[in-house]
Formats: structure tokens, C-alpha cells, sequence
């Protein structure tokens, strides 16, 4: 049943439902209105402030838009739309910067959607707006069956909030492009939604486009590409996000975060967590002594590291035990190399950080479907520009440092990768 | 062994057989049951089974900085893209050739190719089965109700994955 409505700037006015609006009411979910959707990108985009609470309400409109559409029975809608507004309740901070901090206090295999599992299953508001919807929504994040349902429509709902055709994905290509004010991550949204159907028969259910809406298809896989080519991936808000998780990996280190109280198996851990955000965050940090507060107040000044060195490791390196050392290097490799640099060049640790981009064209088992003519069959066939699926590695290392710190990089790569 | 290593282990096990992605997915699933190094990946629910987005990356990774070739190859509907070790790939994967973990996914591989040519049907299969089970069905149940819900492949696929899970000794009837 419907109660009440809510205008949004993409959509107009969207339509939230008694249990919709009881987990928007929970303190735990409002805080995400104090969570940017981009953390420091505004250091580019000066407009890039709006917050992972809007993003939410639009996925959760746009899933029962999809849901809709395939003529979903209630119980699998209202689940849909849950997940899609609960999809992002595990962000922390600075949404996908405060991540390391949770791996660095929990362990690697932690990350905001194991918070989003912690939050639904055992915050009580949010819990008891719930009520059995929790078990099911939490299913639906993590792509796991759902009980008492047919394994069809726990695959189907999944890939309604995340897959090769995802809303969370649509709502901020769209979302991110307004407000930044670009044009890269445009496409006909509603001819996309509109052409959704599943692949038929007895067999399984997949989500798939309809012919017709092969233009907005395309649109959608481009718009995704250039946006992390031309804005997630833009150099300067790539240094901007790592000072800030250099930051706050420092005040972890420093006692200004409470590791203790950031374990998940901790009693205070959901209250620790869902009190903190953007602001707060920074002002404390800012506000202290130490290496972190030096980092924060940089950023903060929009003091940035530059660009000491670029490559693009997959081309450039030609040895290939060194271009597998890069194509498998992870955080604690980056850390690794940053802290030996620092070393190398005689400047602080925390004056380097060491990035490996990758942009993901795709890798997911299950590309977007179109139908033709009564078969699924892969965007790829029916495109020319979808022929390459290979991503784009850029390797950086950012830092603060002179014309002397610069050589001494270069020399540091050529030993070790030859580049 | 990590993602990487695993994807290079059994690309080069296979001898320089093309192998789909749903093969490499499903084959490195049913191993790492074997392997528990293996079962670092976080496996979720997809259309042809159990699916590791960490191998994915894994295998896109190494697509895109040339340790393995991806080629399309025309389907009976649709296109499949498949993949082989470049060269590059073929010299970094015999330093795996030493890990005991390469022969347990040589053993995996070998069956895998005896019983169902590695086709991804049957290997779809015999993970969807086991995935099912590992979420407290019993086997017996897991056979059919995985067909019954909707993870339904042909009958011909349905048999031989259950005997691929037989002779890998994960099954428990």
C-alpha cells in the first residue's frame, strides 16, 4: 500500500510504501544523507554533493519500476524494493573510502556489503520495520536463495539490484551525471526499463533487453564506460580518494578511530559505525595531531598529490614476470612499494601512494541480453563498438614531492618493471 | 594459490584445449572444494551456477595483460569466448607445476575432461548440485530440486554431472 510520495530530481515523484518509509525513518538509514555518493570528487566536480541516501530511494524506485514491468507477484516486488533501498546501508564515510578501514580492522574479506548484512540483520530499527522481510532482503544482497522461493526468482531479483543490468547501476550513471553536470553517463532510461523482459520457457529467467531498446542498451554500456574513464577514474579525484584513505587508515593507526569498537563482532560496533559520517569524520580528524590530521587538512586545503608517474602497465611492461607482478598487485603490494619509494627518495611514507586503476569493461559471468527474435543473445554480437572487453590498467603513483622525487620514481620502475 | 594462479593452473592442465568461461568458473568451483586454499574466492548464485567474481577479474585481468587469449567462437545460438595460455602465460604457469595444489586441479581437470568433454553443461551442473547441498540440501533433494527450481539443464547434462561429482568423490550418495 502506498503512503506516501517523495520528489526526486530524476524521477519526480517516487512513491514509498509503510515499511519503505519505516527503514528511511531509522537513524541508521538516515545517516547515508550525510554520506556523499562520490566522496572527494567535488575537488573536480565542485557540485558532486549529493549522498548515497538519495541514490538509495532511486534504486529502490527504479527496482519496482523493473519489477513491475516483468509483473513480479507482490512478495518478490516489495522484496526488490527493499534490497534496492537497503543496498547501500553498510557504507561508511566517504562511502567506498572507508572500506580499507574496514579490512584493515576485520580482515580482508570484509567489505560494505558485509556491513549492509550486519545493519539488516541486527540493527533494531531497521530490523523491526523489516520484520521477515529482513531474512529475504538479505538473500537477495547476497545472491543466495531465498527461502520458500523458486530459485528463478532469487536469481532474478538478485540481478535486479546487481548485475550486467543492474538499477543500482542506473540510478548512478543518471544520478552521478546530473549532478556533476556531464553528459557521460546519460541514456534513455525508461526505453531500457520499458524494453526489460526475461528470457522465457520453462527454463531459467534471465533479465534481458528486448531489440527495440538496443540504442538505449548501448547507451547504458557506454555511459558506464566513459564514467569510469572520465570521472570515477579521473586522475585528480583518484589522488583526492587516496590521501583520504591514507587518512583515515592513519587515524586507525593513531587511535583517533576506535579500532575496537569498528570490529564487527563488537557489541558498540553498529552504534560506532552508524554515528559516524562525511563531516564528523573529517573535523575530528582535522581537528587532531599526527600524520592522518596532516593528510586530512591537505585535502581539506585541496592540497592534492600530483601525478610523479603514470603508466599503462598491461602495454608498457614487456617482461612478463613483471607484468604479472602488476597485474596481480593488490593493496598490501601497493602499500608495499609506496613505503619502499618513500624509503628510496628520502621523503615521508605518507608523501606516496601507489594506485593501480582498473577499469572493468566487464566481468561478470553474464553480459547484458538482448532478445532476438526469441533467442538471448549477447550486446556484443549486434555491436561493433562492444568488440573489445578489456579494461583499461593505469598504474600512478601520486605524492607530494620535487623534480628530484619525480627522477628518483622513474628509476625506482624502470629497475623494477623496466618501464 | 590465489585467483590467478588458479586460472593459469588449469589453463595450462587443459593442454591447450579452449575452455569457456563457464568451464574455467565451474571446474576451479568443483576444485576448490578439494583445495581448501582454493576457497578463498566467494562463490554467489548465477544463471549456470556458482560463480566467482575474484576469478573473474582473475581471468579479465590476465586476458588484458596478455597471459591468456581470448577467442570467440560461434555457438549453437549464440557466440562463446574461450580462452588458452598466450605464451607468456604457458611460461609463468610451469612455476605453478611444483604447488600440490596444481595436481589436485590436474585430477579435477582430467575428470572433468573424461566425463564431460568440458562442456558446460554437465560442469554447470554438477555445481549447481553441489552448491545446493553446501546450502544444506540433501544430495538426493539437491538433484532434483535444483531441477525442479528452475537451475534445470538438459537430462543428458543432468546425468553426467552427477556422475562427475561421483568420481570426484563429492558426492554423498
Amino acid at each position: 500500500m502506498v503512503s506516501k510520495s517523495v520528489h526526486d530530481p530524476l524521477y519526480g515523484f517516487v512513491s514509498l510504501n509503510e515499511t519503505e518509509i519505516e527503514v528511511i525513518d531509522a537513524a541508521a538509514f538516515r545517516r547515508l544523507h550525510r554520506i556523499r555518493q562520490l566522496g572527494w570528487a567535488y575537488a573536480v566536480y565542485p557540485s558532486a554533493h549529493h549522498t548515497r541516501f538519495e541514490h538509495s530511494l532511486g534504486v529502490c524506485h527504479l527496482a519496482g519500476r523493473v519489477a513491475d514491468r516483468l509483473g513480479l507477484n507482490a512478495e518478490v516486488t516489495d522484496a526488490v524494493r527493499l534490497a534496492g533501498l537497503l543496498h547501500d546501508i553498510g557504507h561508511g564515510p566517504f562511502s567506498h573510502f572507508f572500506e580499507p578501514v574496514i579490512q584493515q580492522v576485520n580482515g580482508q574479506e570484509y567489505s560494505h556489503e558485509s556491513v549492509s548484512q550486519h545493519i539488516i540483520l541486527h540493527e533494531p530499527s531497521i530490523l523491526d520495520a523489516l520484520g521477515p522481510m529482513a531474512k529475504k532482503v538479505s538473500c537477495i544482497l547476497q545472491r543466495q536463495p531465498v527461502p520458500g522461493w523458486d530459485i528463478r526468482d532469487s536469481i532474478l531479483a538478485a540481478d535486479i539490484v546487481s548485475g550486467p543490468l543492474d538499477v543500482d547501476r542506473m540510478d548512478y550513471l543518471c544520478r552521478d551525471s546530473y549532478h556533476l553536470g556531464v553528459s557521460y553517463g546519460r541514456f534513455e532510461l525508461d526505453q531500457l526499463i520499458n524494453t526489460t523482459v526475461t528470457t522465457g520457457g520453462s527454463g531459467e529467467r534471465r533479465l534481458c533487453i528486448d531489440i527495440k531498446g538496443w540504442g538505449a542498451a548501448e547507451g547504458y554500456r557506454m555511459g558506464r564506460y566513459l564514467m569510469h574513464a572520465q570521472v570515477y577514474e579521473h586522475h585528480t579525484i583518484l589522488a583526492a580518494n587516496n590521501t583520504c584513505v591514507a587518512a583515515l587508515k592513519a587515524a586507525v593507526d593513531e587511535n583517533i578511530l576506535d579500532a575496537d569498537s569498528l570490529r564487527m563482532d563488537s557489541p558498540e560496533f553498529i552504534e560506532t559505525y552508524t554515528g559516524l559520517d562525511d563531516q564528523s569524520i573529517t573535523d575530528r580528524i582535522c581537528d587532531s595531531e599526527g600524520v592522518a590530521s596532516l593528510l586530512m587538512n591537505r585535502l581539506r586545503a585541496r592540497c592534492l598529490p600530483k601525478r610523479l608517474f603514470e603508466a599503462y602497465p598491461d602495454r608498457e611492461v614487456q617482461d612478463p614476470a613483471a607484468r604479472l607482478r602488476m597485474a596481480r598487485m593488490n593493496e598490501d603490494e601497493q602499500r608495499r612499494m609506496s613505503k619502499e619509494m618513500a624509503s628510496v627518495a628520502g621523503i615521508p611514507e605518507h608523501d606516496i601512494m601507489v594506485h593501480a586503476a582498473h577499469i572493468p569493461v566487464n566481468h561478470s559471468e553474464d553480459q547484458i541480453l538482448m532478445m532476438w527474435k526469441g533467442i538471448p543473445r549477447r550486446l556484443s554480437e549486434f555491436s561493433p563498438i562492444m568488440a573489445n572487453h578489456s579494461p583499461i590498467n593505469k598504474f600512478y603513483v601520486f605524492g607530494w614531492g620535487n623534480d628530484s622525487v619525480t627522477d628518483t620514481i622513474s628509476r625506482y620502475m624502470h629497475r623494477e618493471f623496466g618501464i | 594459490m590465489d585467483a590467478f594462479d588458479a586460472v593459469m593452473a588449469i589453463l595450462y592442465c587443459s593442454d591447450g584445449t579452449p575452455l569457456s568461461r563457464v568451464t574455467i568458473q565451474k571446474t576451479l568451483y568443483l576444485a576448490s572444494r578439494k583445495i581448501p586454499t582454493l576457497k578463498a574466492p566467494a562463490y554467489v548464485m548465477q544463471y549456470y551456477g556458482p560463480y566467482s567474481e575474484e576469478l573473474g577479474r582473475a581471468l579479465e585481468k590476465l586476458v588484458s595483460f596478455s597471459f591468456v587469449a581470448e577467442k570467440k567462437m560461434a555457438g549453437a545460438d549464440t557466440e562463446t569466448y574461450v580462452y588458452v595460455l598466450t605464451t607468456d602465460g604457458a611460461k609463468m604457469a610451469i612455476r605453478l607445476t611444483s604447488m600440490a595444489e596444481y595436481h589436485t586441479i590436474q585430477s579435477v581437470v582430467e575428470a572433468c575432461k573424461d566425463v564431460c568433454s568440458f562442456r558446460a553443461g554437465p560442469l554447470a551442473y554438477a555445481s549447481k548440485i553441489l552448491y545446493l547441498t553446501e546450502q544444506g540440501m540433501p544430495y538426493r533433494t539437491a538433484s532434483s530440486s535444483a531441477q525442479d527450481s528452475g537451475w534445470n539443464l538438459y537430462p543428458a547434462g543432468f546425468e553426467e554431472g552427477v556422475r562427475l561429482l561421483e568420481r570426484l568423490g563429492l558426492s554423498d550418495g
